[in-house]
Parts: C-alpha cells; structure tokens; sequence
C-alpha cells in the first residue's frame, strides 16, 4: 500500500476519532437532554468512532492513489482560497449593497481574475446575467432577491 | 369497472383539464429549473387558485402536471451546472454533469427527458393496477419495518458508494451526525443547536445540498482545470469540441436501448420504494444508480458519464411519483411533500381519498390516472422544447460559468426560505464539501444519510417505544427481519468482494 496514502488515512482517521471523543464526552451531554435524546447521536458517534478506528489501522487498500505523490500545487490552491474569500465578502456585502450590485462585482473580479482580459467582457457579460436574473426571479416569478441600502 | 374507466376517460377529455395539465408542466419545469425552487413550492402557491377552479379535475391536472414537470426540470441545471434543480436530481449530476463536459449535454438531457417519461409512466400503470393490492401491503408496514428498510438502504448505499466501505460509512456517519441537528423528532426538544434560534429548525435540505454539491464541485473545478493566463479562445474551443458533434445531442437507438434495462430497473425499483410513504425519491434515484452501476459490465465507468447512469438515476426518481399516490388514494396517507399538498388540494374539492374512495369514486380515480398518463405527455414535449434551447448556455467558456454558478448557488439557497442563513449553510458546507472530497469520502451518501436519518430516528424510537425498550421486535417482525438479514449480507458481500479484488491487485 502507498505510505503516503495510509499516512493519510491514519491522519483522518484520528482526527475523526478525536471528534468522536469530542461529540462523546462534551457535546452530546451539553446539548442533549436525557436518555432518549442521546441515544440516537451516540449511536451514530459509536458508528463513526469505529469507522475511524478502521481507517486508523486499515493495512490493505485495492485503490492506488495516483496523486497521493504529487506535490499540491500552490497556484492552484491559492486560487481556491481567493475564490472561497470573494464569496464570504459577496455573501456580506449582499447584506448591505444588495444582490444585484454584490454579483455583479463578485462576477466582474473573478473573471477578471481567472483571465478574461477584454473590459468589455468583464463588465457586459455581469450586466447581462444581473439583468436576466432579475426579469426572471423578481418579475416573472416575483421572489424578491436581498436589496441593500443602493439597489 | 370498464364502466368506470370509461367515465374517467369522459371526464378528462376536455380542454381545460388539457390545458390545465400543460400549463402546470410548462410552470412545474422552470419551477424545477431553477435550484432552491421545487415543484412543491410550486403546487403550494397554485392551491388557493385551485379553490376558485370549479372543474376539480383540471384543479388535480394542474398540480399534478406541475409536480411531474418539476420532477424532470430539476435534471437540467443538474446537467448543466452539477446543480441539482431539485434534490431528488443529486443522482443525475453523477453522469449527467460529466457527459455536459464531454460536450454531450444535448445527449444527457434527451436522455434523462426520455428515461423520466418512459419511468413515469410505466410506473403510472403500476399504481393503476396494484393501488388496490399494493395498499394491503403498505398497511403491514410500521416502524420497526420502516427503520430496517431505511437501514439497508443507508448500507447499500455506503457500500456502493466507493471503493473504499469504510470511507461511504464514515460518509453516512457524517450525514446522519448533520441530520440531527435541530429538533427531537419525538420531543420536540432543541439538540445540538449550541443556542442557536437558527439551528432550532435545523439544516436545510437545498442549501445543504447546493453547497455540498455545487459549491465544492466548483470550488475543485477552479483549483483543477482553470488556468489563469491560458488564452481564452483555446480553452474556449477545447471546450466546444465535442459540442459540434451532432451525435453528441441527440439519443442514437443503439444508445436508446442500452439504456433500457437500466429504466425497466429504475422503474422496478422506484415504484417499490415510492409505495412506501417518506422513504423519497433520492433514496429510489440513488438504488437505481447503484443497482445499475453493479450490472454493468464496465462499472469503473459510471460517474464519468455514461449515459446508462443518468437513465438510471432519471428513472429510479420518476418511477416513484405514481406509486407515491398509492397510499394517498388507498390509505389518505400522503406518500411525500407533494402528495401532502395534492390531499389539500383533493379535500378543498370535496374529494376525500382513503379506502372508501375507490368505491365511492372510482371514475374520479380513473380520471387521475388518465390525468397523470397525460401530463407524461405533455412533460414530453415541453421537455423536448427546454432541451433544444437550454443546452447552449454550456458553450460559455470556464472562466465565466463558474463566477456564474456561484452566484447561482447564491440563489438557490436564498430562495428556498428567503433567508440569508441558509445561503451562509450553504457556504459552510461547500467548504466541508470540497474537504471531503480532497479526503475522497463521497458526498452523496452525506446527503442521502442527512435526509433519511430523522425518519430513520423516529422510526427506531418509535419501534423502541412500541416495543417496550427492547429489541426483540426487529427480529419478530418478518419484514424487519428480512431486510436485517439481507444488512447483513450486503456487509458480508462486500467485505468479501473488497477482500478478494484486494487480493487480486496484489497478484
């Protein structure tokens, strides 16, 4: 089996197992009350607490992973990260300037981000789908999308 | 009866229970469409109108066309976007969404049009002749049947789910630890909420999944095949490569009917699982999958798009919309959400199904079968309209899909409970998601284990409850026992199979 993998495995698997414990001793007794109520989450915790112990000592695997030698690439993760934070700020701003103008710079950025080049583009396509998601969502089917103090 | 049949085609025959039907499709499909709206929302808002129709028929055909035209409209975003429309669509987005970027969306949703309605309405037959037996059946099953079905499904599924058994249980441990998240299903009382008003009623379905699914799948897509500084026009032409194929958007026979076996399964399966209330489509949609996945004779194949998947999943979801009605009719139990809302719609008309509703409305009956075989129809043509048109928003390069899908999740989470909560969920589980899939545990199973474990929960308290807190009643009743039995040996089964292709690779 690849030493890499199972040392994966090992580490997920302790992890999980220290949730396990966790959700065991601390917060299945906090926030459950009685017997009754607790039954059911510490049998779904004894079911994964033994899944990870499983995981833990797992020698053998038919699966080999392609992968598990490659180095991460950076470039590519730093993307995620940027992408998952320009969501949380789109998701705040949302709140306060409103849907329609919070999309319309989230799609404007990460398009220009992940490489459009042409102004045009990066600001026309965004217009085009804020303009059609609010005919279609807020006048035909009338559901009103999050205003803000703008629009 | 041919009397009775007779007068329920007499009573259907009209144009405005025809129109009636298409319009509930037409609106029932975009309704679909659009993820975080579900057809449910959708026969939620046109009751009251229905309490202004003086045709009851037309007032059925409407809602009945809107849940049948949901059923199929949540697939296309699934396709399109690895979005699905709705939540019994999650299955569709294994094959579906990987034959759209093959360039082969046209095929996919031909394909899950043409597997919707052939499923749908086989299984329309199923309820028109086994409503009456079926009911007998359904009767017999009660909690500590209930909770064992529930149990085997979740152990299929995690067994099937990948390669590695241990990774799809630690997935439904994972599910099911999410699933109880809010109120006790027995006492009402908050659990893990951490004080939260929020949490009180739990984690919604949508968001859940719409980040679980979506949400990852584009967050991976953005670390693995977007190239920041590529030239835009290449990455554009690879990507409508396929696209100009014309083979690649329509159904060829031989392709038809390799598909066949696996609708004939869904359908099997879907009407079994849809006579029984609450178990669900996902639930039908996913053992479709599965059990076709299995027969295969390339089973590496599936979710890599193969359409036989998409078929299956298609299938396996809308073969249970017409037994769902069954214990509706028979029973005046509601087999789903839909069905709840379509017995409001019934008992505004004046219509009380149960078990003398058969004998005191038969051509009413009748007149609903035909009503469903018909909305089939018309699920068929404004499908193949959606389909013709739709498919062109895929030619949009990468770079400019993905900002879109994320606004979209955006919404598809908003507009299921206007609440900017869920959109927050939503979020935080696409994060989980994307970390669970570097860690290959598979998602479905979490989503799967999430819907099926409060039902799973009150069943097996309530067996508990009626049995005295012991445990003996799993083994008394047959039924419960059977599907133990057959627990334990698909564990057997694939621990053994595990063993021996570990074996094998050794060699």
């Amino acid at each position: 089996m690849n030493v890499s993998l199972r040392r994966k495995n090992r580490i997920v698997g302790i992890v999980l197992f220290v949730i396990c414990l966790l959700f065991w001793f601390i917060i299945i007794p906090k926030e459950t009350m009685g017997e009754e109520e607790a039954l059911f989450p510490e049998l779904v915790t004894v079911l994964l607490g033994i899944s990870s112990v499983i995981l833990i000592f797992q020698r053998k695997t038919d699966l080999v992973d392609d992968n598990s030698n490659k180095k991460p690439d950076r470039e590519a993760i730093f993307r995620v990260v940027v992408t998952v934070v320009a969501f949380g700020i789109y998701l705040v701003l949302v709140k306060f300037i409103g849907f329609f103008i919070s999309s319309f710079i989230l799609l404007s950025a990460l398009m220009a981000y992940f490489g459009v080049k042409r102004l045009r583009t990066i600001l026309l396509i965004p217009f085009i789908i804020v303009v059609v998601i609010y005919l279609i969502i807020e006048r035909f089917l009338e559901f009103p999308l999050p205003r803000g103090w703008i629009f | 009866m041919w009397n009775d049949i007779l007068s329920g085609f007499s009573l259907v025959f009209q144009w405005s229970n025809l129109i009636a039907a298409l319009g509930g499709v037409a609106f029932g499909m975009i309704m679909g469409a659009v993820p975080g709206l579900t057809s449910n929302m959708a026969i939620s808002l046109l009751i009251p109108f229905t309490f202004y129709m003086n045709n009851p028929i037309a007032a059925i055909a409407m809602l009945m066309g809107l849940s049948k035209g949901g059923n199929f409209g949540g697939s296309i975003p699934a396709i399109l976007f690895n979005i699905p429309g709705t939540p019994q669509a999650m299955v569709t987005t294994f094959d579906g969404y990987p034959l759209n970027k093959q360039g082969k969306s046209g095929k996919a949703l031909k394909i899950a049009l043409y597997s919707s309605v052939m499923a749908d309405t086989m299984s329309d037959f199923v309820l028109f002749f086994l409503a009456g037996p079926v009911s007998l059946v359904a009767l017999k099953i009660g909690p500590p049947e209930y909770s064992m079905i529930i149990l085997f499904s979740l152990v299929v599924i995690s067994m099937v789910a990948t390669d590695e058994p241990v990774r799809g249980l630690i997935a439904i441990g994972l599910g099911l630890l999410i699933g109880i998240v809010g109120l006790d299903p027995l006492l009402g009382t908050p659990r893990l909420t951490f004080g939260s008003l929020h949490l009180s009623a739990g984690f919604q379905i949508v968001p859940l999944v719409i980040g679980l699914l979506a949400l990852s799948e584009v967050l991976r897509l953005i670390e693995v095949e977007l190239h920041p500084g590529v030239n835009i026009q290449g990455k554009r032409s690879e990507k409508v490569k396929g696209d100009d194929n014309p083979d690649n958007h329509r159904v060829l026979p031989h392709e038809f009917r390799r598909c066949l076996p696996a609708i004939f399964r869904g359908v099997g399966i879907g009407s079994i699982i849809g006579i029984i209330p609450g178990i669900g489509t996902t639930v039908a949609s996913y053992l479709s999958y599965v059990s076709t996945k299995r027969s295969s004779k390339h089973p590496e194949r599936f979710g890599k798009g193969v359409i036989e998947g998409v078929a299956a999943a298609e299938s396996g979801n809308n073969a249970v919309v017409g037994p769902n009605l069954v214990p509706l009719v028979t029973l005046g139990i509601p087999g789903n959400e839909a069905a709840a809302l379509i017995l409001g719609a019934f008992m505004i008309k004046g219509l009380t199904p149960g078990p003398l509703f058969m004998q005191n409305n038969a051509p009413m009956l009748y007149a609903l079968f035909t009503v469903l075989v018909i909305s089939n129809i018309f699920t068929f043509l404004v499908g193949n309209l959606f389909v013709r048109y739709v498919r062109f928003v895929t030619r949009l390069p990468n770079e400019i899909m993905y900002p879109m899908i994320l606004v979209f999740c955006l919404i598809g989470s908003y507009v299921f409970n206007s609440s900017l909560f869920d959109v927050l969920t939503m979020f935080l589980f696409g994060i989980f998601g994307y970390f669970l899939t570097k860690l290959r545990i598979p998602l479905p199973p979490v989503i799967v284990a999430f819907f099926l474990g409060p039902l799973l929960e009150r069943k097996f308290r309530q067996a508990f409850i009626i049995a005295g807190n012991k445990v003996d009643i799993f083994f008394t009743h047959p039924i419960s026992l059977g599907f133990l039995i057959l627990t334990v040996i698909v564990v057997i089964v694939f621990v053994l199979l595990g063993r021996r292709k570990s074996k094998t690779s050794q060699h």
